[in-house]
């Protein structure tokens, strides 16, 4: 069991979760965290939440703690919005795989829509040079944007309303930004992936989503958080656009769980989703 | 009261009476279903386990009963459509689709790692045919570290329409009778509990030459997105488990346990000692834990220990004295 620090709220939807962890493991960023929220029977599964920050970081780089951040959506993290300091939590991982880098690729692009941020602080912080597009709804849908602010990188904001940034979509500011040596890293709404990793095939830059299903279990026992991806086969041009692919006849079904949350994004069955 | 206690010397408190604690050979929880040997009553089960290695990071698989593995099909098996699970109220839905390896796969990459374990292995298997059924069967039955095979009958079969063998007392009785002939391994049947009589189906089993039972299987089930009015599961319908099933399983192995005299495992929403024996009580030889284990990995353990403490402070001395013992 693990005790609460802190539950403050940032944003009218959005809260940050502090948790003690006693001998935290080695976390990357892009893992996950199973989270129990009571111990009763409703709601009766785990919560998987990325993990945002990790606390209390000293020059070993040994943290003490880890920090959530959620966005209030159903019943389990209305609950969550409960918990208090000392209060307990049952917590299982760190789980899942974490995003790979490309030598040469400096030109290093987020993009995240919303809630879509949250892998992306301890990411942020391995590259000396990144730029953040970071795309909401509204000003109320831009959580986080402070602590990226002090990590003195690069930042657009875009919201639908134009109540903060550009107005518009998160996906219209990227393609100006793109380069030879460019590499995406992208989070948020499975129709701001589909658009990203569309713009990422045609320009040939290579392109790392990280995604969310339903899970039961979160360590590839349910097999509940399927996503179908391109077979094994070689990578072959396609005819159309002379994008890489490989034959969609041996498609097969991933783990968001085990096998993700990252996966390449050339991988993913977009019209399946 | 008014008696003359004076007459007794006050003598000091003797040491705590030993009793049976945990590991101590006085309590036995051992039991044989179907022939196997299981150290204790606590399964896993089939579909909420894996292939028993995702859970040894986080539990000791010494310690179980027996594990059931993911049912297994002659081919692999892909799976359902997303989304494939949903949470409802106390418990879940899931249209997994039978994902499989494939029984050829599970022997050769999956069983040498159970193998290392001092723990029963029940595959847990089933076909779109009878013949497949058999060719899974003796596929299984001639390899080394299988205890028992389970049979999933809630499987549709595609030489009558897609209709469930389960669902079907004649059906049940000609696949459980050809699977019999086609394995020398302890035989347990799977039930379906969407059927209208349970015992009719029970007995075809035990007719056709099952071993043991096990009860029951998903409920059949659906839930809808009302904002977009769609299914919330790819597969439209699928199947509920967790603790929403525990009352109508508990009826089931009731009904099963006065019409059949084949042992019973029983399974449905475990999520606590006190849930396990309850099963036992109405007739369960046995328990499985499934849905528990998404939501602790840990839960077949703890329910084990719970088992464990029942039987230490009801001195009960065996499994066979709590089966079936109930009230009425």
């Amino acid at each position: 069991m693990a005790k609460i620090l802190y539950n403050k709220q940032i944003l009218p939807a959005y809260y940050q979760l502090g948790i003690r962890w006693e001998n935290l493991p080695t976390i990357e960023p892009g893992q996950f965290v199973m989270l129990r929220l009571t111990k009763y029977i409703d709601p009766l599964l785990r919560r998987p939440f990325g993990v945002y920050k990790i606390l209390g970081q000293g020059a070993r780089g040994k943290g003490q703690g880890i920090e959530i951040l959620y966005k209030v959506l159903g019943k389990g993290t209305r609950l969550m919005t409960n918990l208090k300091p000392d209060d307990e939590v049952d917590i299982l991982g760190p789980l899942g795989n974490s995003f790979s880098a490309h030598s040469g690729k400096t030109n290093v692009i987020i993009v995240a829509g919303g809630i879509g941020i949250v892998p992306f602080y301890l990411l942020a912080k391995r590259f000396k040079k990144v730029r953040l597009l970071f795309g909401g709804r509204s000003k109320d849908d831009l959580p986080g944007l402070d602590d990226f602010k002090k990590l003195k990188i690069d930042i657009e904001v875009s919201t639908d309303d134009g109540s903060r940034g550009k107005k518009g979509l998160v996906t219209e500011i990227i393609a100006k930004q793109l380069s030879g040596n460019s590499l995406i890293y992208a989070c948020g709404p499975q129709g701001m992936l589909k658009e990203v990793a569309r713009i990422a095939d045609k320009t040939g830059i290579p392109c790392y989503v990280s995604l969310d299903k339903a899970m039961a279990c979160g360590i590839g026992a349910c097999l509940g958080c399927a996503i179908k991806v391109k077979g094994q086969g070689p990578w072959v041009k396609s005819q159309e656009n002379k994008s890489a692919i490989r034959n969609p006849q041996s498609a097969i079904y991933k783990m968001v769980c085990k096998d993700g949350p990252i996966f390449d994004a050339r991988e993913i069955v977009w019209e399946e989703i | 009261m008014g008696r003359d206690i004076k007459k007794s010397e006050v003598i000091p408190l003797p040491p705590p009476v030993e009793k049976g604690g945990r590991g101590d050979l006085t309590l036995d929880l051992s039991v044989n279903i179907a022939g196997i040997e299981l150290k204790n009553p606590v399964m896993t089960a089939s579909g909420t386990f894996g292939y028993g290695e995702e859970y040894a990071p986080y539990i000791d698989l010494n310690r179980l009963g027996a594990l059931v593995v993911k049912g297994l099909s002659l081919q692999p098996k892909q799976g359902n459509p997303p989304p494939r699970i949903v949470e409802t109220a106390a418990g879940m839905l899931n249209s997994i689709g039978l994902q499989n390896i494939g029984a050829g796969v599970f022997i050769e990459k999956k069983l040498p790692f159970l193998r290392k374990f001092d723990t029963k292995v029940i595959v847990n298997f089933f076909g779109d045919s009878i013949d497949e059924y058999c060719e899974v069967a003796k596929i299984l039955d001639s390899v080394d570290g299988i205890a028992g095979l389970e049979m999933n009958i809630s499987c549709p079969n595609k030489e009558e329409g897609w209709l469930e063998f389960g669902t079907n007392p004649d059906l049940t009785f000609r696949v459980v009778n050809a699977v019999r002939k086609s394995t020398r391994l302890p035989l347990i049947v799977k039930l379906s509990p969407n059927i209208t009589d349970i015992t009719i189906i029970a007995k075809a089993a035990e007719d056709a030459g099952a071993d043991a039972l096990s009860l029951i299987n998903t409920l059949s089930g659906m839930a809808v997105d009302v904002n977009t009015r769609r299914p919330k599961l790819g597969n439209v319908i699928g199947g509920l488990s967790g603790p929403a099933i525990k009352p109508v399983a508990l009826k089931m192995v009731w009904q099963v346990f006065k019409s059949v005299k084949l042992p019973l495992i029983g399974i449905g929403g475990i999520m606590t000692a006190e849930d396990a024996i309850e099963f036992m009580i109405v007739g369960a030889s046995a328990v499985q834990v499934g849905t528990a284990n998404f939501v602790d990995p840990q839960a077949s353990i703890k329910i084990l220990d719970g088992i464990e403490d029942y039987f230490e402070r009801n001195e009960v001395k065996n499994v066979k004295d709590m089966v079936g013992n109930l009230r009425v």
